[in-house]
């Protein structure tokens, strides 16, 4: 599945964000080195309509700034400061980025998501039988 | 598996409320821990809502009734994992109480051994004693219809009853005409849904009193590898009478990494350093028995606003808790320690809290809205306060209570 809820330019500008979140290392891949990004709509298609414009209006205008202006910006979000309104309003702008990119990220997804899971040593197992109560499934 | 992709934030983005999006609700995604509410947590809600069988021998029918439905056991000894060692570890050097936790389970596999943390997304093994493998399987077989994917968005009162507006899915609009309705949708599922409806004119504390046991969690980082997320997730808890005066209590948890990423502070290759060390952190999580009440609204567009802070007294009582978790750590031998970044709010109650005053609460003694004989409510919604406990047992006992009285109106 494809974006169908992000402009090419808004999803230029949430790749750039997610690359300084989630940079990478030598064994770790740069998100943008993934294919997460296709399974953002799962997340976005569920936030409420305020949170999706702002969210939307965010990644358009990361997608006009340099990578170094982004991340001085993720920063202010890091370490909040001012009036109430401002404070509070940089508090959720970098929950709500952290809580897209690092689900995407962090959910042993198909692929290097599960490679990712491995490199964290993450090993769970549930063994056994599986239930099929079928209200497990439902929301 | 939760509204608005994963969590919806206070008004000042410091707590993410977990408002579970399933059918079953929070008992699919809990840690299924049970306890009975004390004299003192009774005697504090008597007092608010004027409800005499809001007492230890007033509720012991229905709590004995909740208990029997479901199967309820301990972890065993063989299933602690390093972190409950830990947790045990350094309370016992600090002089503190510990107890283990019991839960509403029933085996859980746990000599396969099985890595029950995956069970925060929904037990796949089917013995978390949750609604869909107790409750629901049995009302359905009494004729009960279930339809999942349906969001009530209005309730309208009638003489002969109640409409309900909802949409199924995206955009399937249902009607439905009901003599009595039940709202168990949670303490800001139903404040919303009333506040939506239009009630607030006609009971103005909807939204009123809301309360959430602000949690937060501590990491400590070992030499050696803790491995948090190995065997059972949760099975010791703080049971020191200390704790209770300052206001908190303790739990030994963790959580997936897309949590601990939340958690940890920072970004870029600092933050991913620190996810690199996941197999080596324990973690202890500070529940503050919170007294300043929130407040649940719709904002001018009709979104949610859920107004919630910490007083003095509430942070007071959360960095006492921090401190004891660093005693915890420091006796353990922790290399360093990250206080999480953000709180969370699982312990979502009240909005819709119960009292014999129409002012100040708006469920009555009946478990219906004030002055709406036709609308009830049967879940935390009712709480009219913070009790410091789990909350799951006692919402199975106050519900069971709240249909005796509903099937009397039938």
């Amino acid at each position: 599945m494809q974006t169908t809820l992000l402009t090419n330019r808004e999803l230029k500008g949430f790749i750039k964000v997610a690359d300084i979140l989630t940079c990478g290392d030598r064994d770790f891949p740069k998100f943008s080195t993934t294919d997460f990004y296709k399974k953002v709509d799962y997340i976005l298609e569920e936030l409420p309509k305020e949170d999706f414009d702002g969210i939307k209006l965010l990644f358009n205008v990361f997608s006009f700034l340099p990578s170094f202006l982004i991340s001085f910006i993720v920063f202010l979000t890091e370490n909040p400061f001012g009036p109430s309104f401002i404070k509070n309003n940089l508090f959720k702008i970098n929950s709500g980025l952290k809580g897209i990119v690092f689900t995407l990220y962090y959910s042993r997804l198909p692929g290097e998501g599960e490679r990712i899971f491995s490199l964290l040593g993450w090993d769970t197992k549930i063994p056994g039988y599986v239930g099929t109560n079928k209200f497990n499934e439902l929301n | 598996m939760y509204w608005s992709g994963g969590a919806e934030l206070n008004n000042e983005g410091t707590i993410a409320f977990l408002r579970p999006k399933v059918v079953g609700g929070g008992s699919i995604v809990n840690q299924a821990l049970l306890d009975r509410f004390d004299s003192e947590v009774l005697e504090d809600w008597r007092s608010r809502s004027q409800i005499d069988y809001l007492s230890p021998s007033g509720l012991l029918p229905y709590y004995t009734k909740a208990e029997s439905n479901i199967n309820i056991e301990e972890i065993p000894a063989h299933a602690r994992n390093k972190n409950a060692g830990i947790f045990i570890e350094g309370m016992t050097k600090n002089g503190f109480i510990t107890k283990p936790l019991t839960r509403a389970q029933k085996g859980c596999n746990f000599h396969e051994p099985n890595d029950c943390i995956e069970c925060l997304s929904g037990c796949r093994l089917d013995q978390k004693q949750s609604m869909a493998v107790t409750v629901l399987p049995s009302a359905l077989s009494k004729g009960a219809e279930l339809i999942s994917s349906f969001e009530v968005k209005m309730i309208e009162p009638h003489f002969d009853g109640v409409r309900i507006f909802g949409l199924k899915g995206k955009k399937e609009s249902l009607q439905f005409k009901a003599k009595k309705i039940v709202l168990a949708s949670g303490a800001i599922g139903n404040s919303k849904l009333l506040l939506q409806s239009g009630f607030k004119k006609f009971i103005p504390a909807i939204g009123d009193n809301f309360y959430t046991h602000p949690q937060f969690m501590s990491l400590g980082l070992y030499k050696e590898k803790i491995e948090s997320f190995k065997l059972a997730f949760q099975s010791f808890k703080s049971q020191d009478p200390q704790f209770k005066k300052w206001g908190f209590k303790l739990e030994n948890v963790f959580a997936p990494p897309n949590g601990i990423a939340m958690l940890i502070p920072g970004f870029g290759r600092r933050h991913l350093d620190l996810m690199k060390k996941i197999p080596h952190m324990a973690c202890i999580e500070v529940a503050v028995r919170d007294t300043n009440p929130g407040k649940i609204k719709l904002g001018k567009n009709g979104g949610l606003i859920v107004e919630k802070t910490l007083n003095e007294e509430d942070k007071k009582r959360k960095l006492k808790g921090m401190e004891v978790i660093d005693n915890i750590f420091d006796s353990t031998g922790a290399k360093s320690i990250i206080r999480g970044k953000i709180g969370i709010g699982l312990h979502l109650m009240g909005g819709c809290g119960i009292g014999q005053d129409d002012k100040m609460s708006v469920t009555t003694p009946d478990f219906h809205l004030h002055g709406f004989k036709n609308i009830h409510l049967a879940d935390s919604s009712v709480f009219p306060a913070a009790p410091g406990i789990n909350p799951s047992l006692t919402i199975m006992a106050l519900s069971i209570k709240a249909s005796e009285n509903i099937a009397k109106g039938f």
